[in-house]
């Protein structure tokens, strides 16, 4: 097959590819399940849960942007 | 004159290639998000046409060719882009009607080869290049999708526990819109510049503009009106297929399942790794029904929509083999006449399709392509599915 394909830029796009959907989902649903947590469990530290929340989406829109930005500007 | 009228029959050829490329691919964005609730029908596909529309306008830089090293660039004439245009245009009607998800790029590719193979001989076609960028790619992209989105579906439901926290499916659905709309805006950069491509290349071919020149902005403005009033129009029936022919998503599986295929879209992009959208699209929904447990994929629609994926570019090739042989060294006349006979054709095909009519109304309508219930034949035992 590396006849007809570069093997290394293959194995760097499965890598990248496995990380980055793989992370983004987790980092997601650790905020999904803060936020339903805190709405459940409204005795517990609603904004702990709020703020891991948040931290995570703002990691998922900083590497979906960084993403973006790095395929337009090729 | 009689090039002029040529040169207008080509570019109203690609641009409806271009239409057919957004309708059948709206799915690819948008089926998990009408499946799962996150948004109604209509304005999924309106989202979709407007993110198509930014898409087609972010860059310009794939519209060399998409021919380009797969058959050799002195052997392509006008009429050969005309009987390749077409040849992928009846494909993509084709598959749409048997609401199968197949590759609109391969259906273009394939019809190129086929046209050339007739016009230039086998010596004009690089089966190296052909292996290499669409073979591979066909077998690579759905297994790298599926897998990712299997894996990180399993994750999501460890986490979030959905099973157990109803709520957290609305917060899924809230991350479907954004992970629908990258999906969407990815499709137009990409899609949309294949079409600039080859009206490009036809205006070269005439002489019109120079060899290495970028589109003129009218072609950048049609192919990204073509593909989001394509994506507006809706392929129901690929939708349908995705959204629950092939097994059933949950709003978590949506998201995990967009997310795994822009990951790989836009990574495959960045590495220069030419993967179909399609394919993509399709093995993430695939690898989300393996992912959930208790999930279901329905194996058959599954093998149907491989069966289309391997017979895409040969069928695409044959068509536009059998036009090409119309068309090349004839004069316009000929092509006219191959027109008026392709509209026939493709209006056969819209008259078919009315005999079990999918639209927005019912594409959330759990049956299979001649209308039976899939709710029923999920409860069928194994032996009477086989037997159906």
């Amino acid at each position: 097959m590396s006849d007809y394909l570069d093997l290394v830029v293959l194995r760097n796009v499965a890598v990248v590819a496995l990380v980055a959907g793989i992370g983004i989902t987790v980092l997601f649903s650790v905020a999904v399940r803060a936020m339903t947590s805190a709405e459940e469990q409204p005795g517990q530290s609603v904004a702990v849960s709020r703020l891991l929340a948040a931290g995570c989406l703002l990691i998922v829109a900083a590497t979906v942007a960084v993403g973006l930005w790095a395929v337009l500007a090729k | 004159m009689h090039d002029a009228a040529l040169l207008f029959i080509v570019v109203t050829a690609a641009l409806t290639f271009d239409f057919t490329n957004g309708f059948h691919d709206t799915a690819n964005a948008m089926a998990t998000s009408i499946a799962t609730g996150a948004l109604k029908p209509k304005a999924a596909v309106a989202l979709s046409a407007v993110l198509n529309l930014v898409g087609a306008f972010l860059s310009i830089k794939v519209a060399a060719t998409i021919a380009g090293g797969i058959v050799a660039s002195g052997a392509i004439t006008l009429p050969i882009v005309f009987a390749g245009l077409l040849g992928a245009i009846v494909w993509n009607m084709v598959t749409w009607s048997l609401g199968l998800p197949s590759s609109s790029s391969h259906a273009l590719i394939g019809g190129v080869i086929g046209a050339t193979l007739v016009s230039a001989g086998t010596s004009a076609v690089h089966g190296h290049s052909i292996i290499a960028k669409v073979v591979i790619p066909a077998v690579l992209a759905p297994i790298l999708a599926s897998l990712v989105a299997m894996l990180a579906t399993r994750l999501s439901y460890r986490i979030a526990r959905p099973d157990e926290r109803p709520r957290s499916h609305r917060y899924f659905r809230y991350g479907q819109l954004a992970s629908a709309s990258l999906v969407s805006l990815a499709h137009g950069t990409n899609d949309a510049q294949k079409t600039m491509g080859v009206i490009t290349l036809a205006l070269i071919a005439d002489h019109q503009i120079s060899p290495g020149a970028d589109p003129p902005a009218w072609v950048i403005v049609s192919c990204g009106v073509a593909i989001a009033a394509g994506t507006y129009f809706g392929g129901w029936r690929v939708i349908r297929t995705m959204g629950h022919r092939l097994t059933h998503i949950e709003a978590p599986q949506g998201f995990t399942a967009q997310t795994a295929s822009v990951a790989v879209l836009l990574t495959a992009t960045q590495g220069g790794l030419p993967l179909s959208t399609t394919h993509i699209t399709s093995g993430a929904v695939l690898g989300t029904g393996l992912g959930r447990r208790g999930s279901d994929v329905r194996w058959r629609v599954a093998g149907s929509m491989v069966i289309a994926w391997v017979l895409t570019l040969p069928a695409a090739a044959l068509v536009a083999a059998g036009i090409g042989l119309i068309v090349d060294g004839g004069g316009t006349g000929q092509i006219i006449v191959v027109s008026v006979a392709a509209v026939a054709v493709l209006a056969g095909f819209w008259l078919w399709s009315r005999r079990h009519p999918v639209s927005a109304d019912n594409v959330n309508d759990a049956s299979d392509r001649f209308g039976r219930s899939l709710n029923s034949i999920e409860r069928a035992p194994v032996l009477e599915q086989a037997a159906s």
